[in-house]
């Protein structure tokens, strides 16, 4: 199991930050190393991300459905693919001032099968770099 | 009558480090060894003369320090080590070297001695894959063996990764071919890779090409290799469990088709009520010491078709008043500060040369030996200001015409031959600068540890169709057996040969699954 959490200001008032997160083609964008979003409903998206491992390429295919939505403050996706049983992202957005939003990121991921080890393992190194990617676009789709 | 939780079967360092995954989660567990000594391949014997510590298998750990084991059951506190300024050097003709800094700055400087544009290709490859290598394939040499063709429907599905997948199903051998133009730089690589323990032609293999650009270094274990033995003995006793030496095994007792114990050479019962181990090959462990009447006809079939590693080494230990001191220090200083000093030939085809020789049964007469004096970075190894070094030739381990019993009659012979063209190298390994010599050839490497199966060092040919998922026996490679309760956990197993405590490690996590005993280690995160 890998777990992920950082929180991040961004300067946007909470309700446009809310809009944007709550809305899965929105939020897919920002998803690190997105290659393909297919929207099938307001709530779930088929998603295929891109991990490099050096020059190699690792393609992930997750059915992610978002579970929970509580506006303006949290949003909780929940996916699943092969080798991964379960792929949790939660987002809970606080007020900091009337232009600002502090958003906490959690992600949970849960591998399966007999390549569960090195499927976490990978994820673990690359974690770090996925969370900076994400924040990073979300400010710059959002700011 | 004793009676512990589990047995395991030889106190090699994969044997004891799954008995301390196992003692570290509450269960008795005793290790019992045939040897006087504990470790295996591990070990360290002072057959030249006193004081004088001969590793006579292993001789650096590089796996070790890049897995959990290392980390998991702290091993730091228990065994040290010294990582060498300079890795391999390869010594050629003409006093031509070429010495692997651990930087990777310096080892381009050394390439770009034979050919800049390799110098440049070596550095997009080890920039490239070193990714890979790190979060892919090390993961896979400490997990439990998977199933190939998810790794291979990865790669299938980029264009980099078709590459990487037509070099894995080549040779390593092609592979520098087809990436360097350096006769210097591929006769160098090619020596390391049959030092990791593959030949140069071995199809399906080509994966070690690529790690053995990436991954360079040699810890060298304090004290000599056996110490990490003693280390993980230590630690097992502190956690409640047993080393027994001088205790051969003689049969896994077997009851209504399950292992519920050993019986010794000296008639001793030692009961196990939850596992068996053995850290055995498996045609000793299961035709030996289980008997064929006990497994089925298929079963049986595929463990006698087990084969035996491509190569036996022949080694020859020196006690010394001096480090060996290389000609080719003349040019660059360093050389003498290698871990080990490979002398190969020059090109890359020396190798199918020599290999011609192995295959034939004949002892090769083409140099194609490592030399390392391990006192040169921890003189622990020897009494002071003296040294110890050796060298060691891949070789044949049936003679033709003559079977392993030939090497009886011409060891000392062919050690002096081999002596002869190292001191072509190093003048100085001659007269009274050698205290004493040992030669270790594959007859005698057998008496004294017959794991090691065909005399070599992985405990069962490292070829493609005995590795992963195919090791040791096809639908048998997750440590278990047909037996209930017997598992196996030496380097006949995935991931095979070297000191990394793998197959102790991955063993003791599907004896815990097994047992339904929750794993205490967080695994290879």
């Amino acid at each position: 199991m890998i777990e992920d959490e950082q929180s991040f200001t961004i300067k946007v008032p909470i309700q446009k930050a809310w809009d944007f997160i709550s809305d899965i083609n929105k939020i897919s964008s920002c998803l690190p190393g997105l290659d393909k979003a297919e929207i099938i409903d307001e709530n779930t998206a088929d998603i295929t991300i891109k991990q490099m491992m050096g020059i190699i390429p690792f393609y992930v295919k997750i059915r992610n459905t978002i579970t929970e939505r509580q506006p303006p403050h949290k949003f909780v996706s929940v996916g699943s693919g092969e080798h991964l049983e379960q792929v949790k992202l939660t987002l809970e957005l606080k007020e900091t001032s009337p232009s600002e939003t502090e958003v906490t990121y959690k992600m949970l991921v849960i591998a399966s099968g007999n390549v569960k080890g090195m499927v976490e393992y990978m994820m673990n190194k690359k974690k770090e770099e996925q969370t900076a990617q994400f924040v990073a676009a979300l400010k710059q789709k959002l700011e | 009558m004793a009676e512990y939780d589990v047995v395991v079967i030889g106190a090699g360092h994969n044997g004891l480090v799954n008995a301390n995954y196992l003692a570290k989660s509450g269960l008795k567990v005793i290790c019992v060894e045939k040897n006087q000594n504990i470790g295996g391949g591990c070990s360290t014997e002072e057959v030249t003369l006193p004081g004088f510590k001969h590793n006579l298998h292993s001789t650096f750990h590089g796996w070790l320090p890049m897995g959990p084991v290392y980390k998991d059951l702290n091993l730091e506190n228990y065994v040290n080590y010294v990582y060498p300024p300079a890795n391999h050097v390869s010594l050629f003709d003409n006093n031509r070297s070429l010495v692997v800094y651990r930087s990777m700055d310096l080892v381009c400087k050394q390439i770009e001695q034979f050919s800049k544009k390799d110098a440049v290709t070596y550095r997009r490859i080890f920039k490239s894959y070193k990714e890979f290598i790190d979060t892919v394939f090390v993961p896979w040499f400490f997990s439990p063996p998977v199933n190939q063709s998810d790794l291979i429907a990865t790669l299938e599905k980029s264009p980099e990764g078709m590459e990487l997948y037509q070099w894995m199903m080549s040779t390593p051998m092609n592979i520098y071919n087809e990436l360097f133009e350096s006769d210097e730089l591929k006769n160098h690589l090619m020596a390391r890779v049959l030092i990791l323990g593959m030949p140069h032609d071995y199809y399906g293999s080509g994966l070690i090409a690529i790690f053995a650009i990436i991954k360079v270094i040699n810890p060298i274990c304090v004290g000599g290799s056996r110490n990490l033995a003693e280390g993980l003995a230590r630690l097992l006793k502190e956690q409640g469990g047993e080393v027994i030496n001088n205790t051969p095994v003689e049969k896994i007792i077997v009851k209504d088709g399950a292992a519920v114990g050993v019986k010794t050479a000296g008639g001793k019962e030692i009961m196990a009520k939850k596992a068996v181990v053995s850290n055995i090959e498996p045609k000793q462990t299961m035709l030996g010491m289980v008997g064929p009447d006990k497994l089925d006809e298929w079963y049986v079939s595929k463990v006698n078709a087990f084969k035996p590693d491509a190569h036996a080494i022949f080694g020859v230990h020196y006690a010394l008043n001096d480090a060996p001191k290389y000609t080719h220090a003349e040019k660059n200083p360093d050389v003498n500060m290698g871990f080990s000093q490979d002398i190969f030939g020059n090109k890359i085809e020396d190798f199918t040369d020599f290999f011609a020789d192995v295959r034939r049964g004949i002892p090769p007469r083409k140099p194609a030996f490592q030399c390392c004096a391990p006192t040169v970075h921890d003189p622990t190894q020897a009494p002071p200001g003296k040294h110890t070094a050796f060298i060691w030739q891949p070789v044949p381990y049936n003679l033709r015409g003559k079977g392993p019993e030939g090497w009886a009659d011409i060891a000392e012979e062919y050690a002096d031959y081999l002596q002869s063209i190292w001191q072509e190298y190093a003048p100085n390994i001659s007269g009274s600068n050698i205290l004493g010599r040992f030669v270790h050839d594959p007859l005698k490497a057998m008496e004294y540890n017959n794991n090691f199966i065909g005399g070599g060092f992985n405990a069962g040919d490292m070829s493609p169709d005995q590795m992963g998922n195919l090791r040791p026996i096809v639908n048998w490679a997750q440590y278990r057996t047909p037996i209930k309760n017997l598992y196996m956990c030496g380097c006949s197993n995935h991931p095979g040969g070297s000191v990394s405590g793998s197959p102790g490690y991955c063993a003791a996590g599907i004896i815990h699954d097994d047992l339904g005993i929750k794993r205490w280690w967080k695994g290879l995160v």
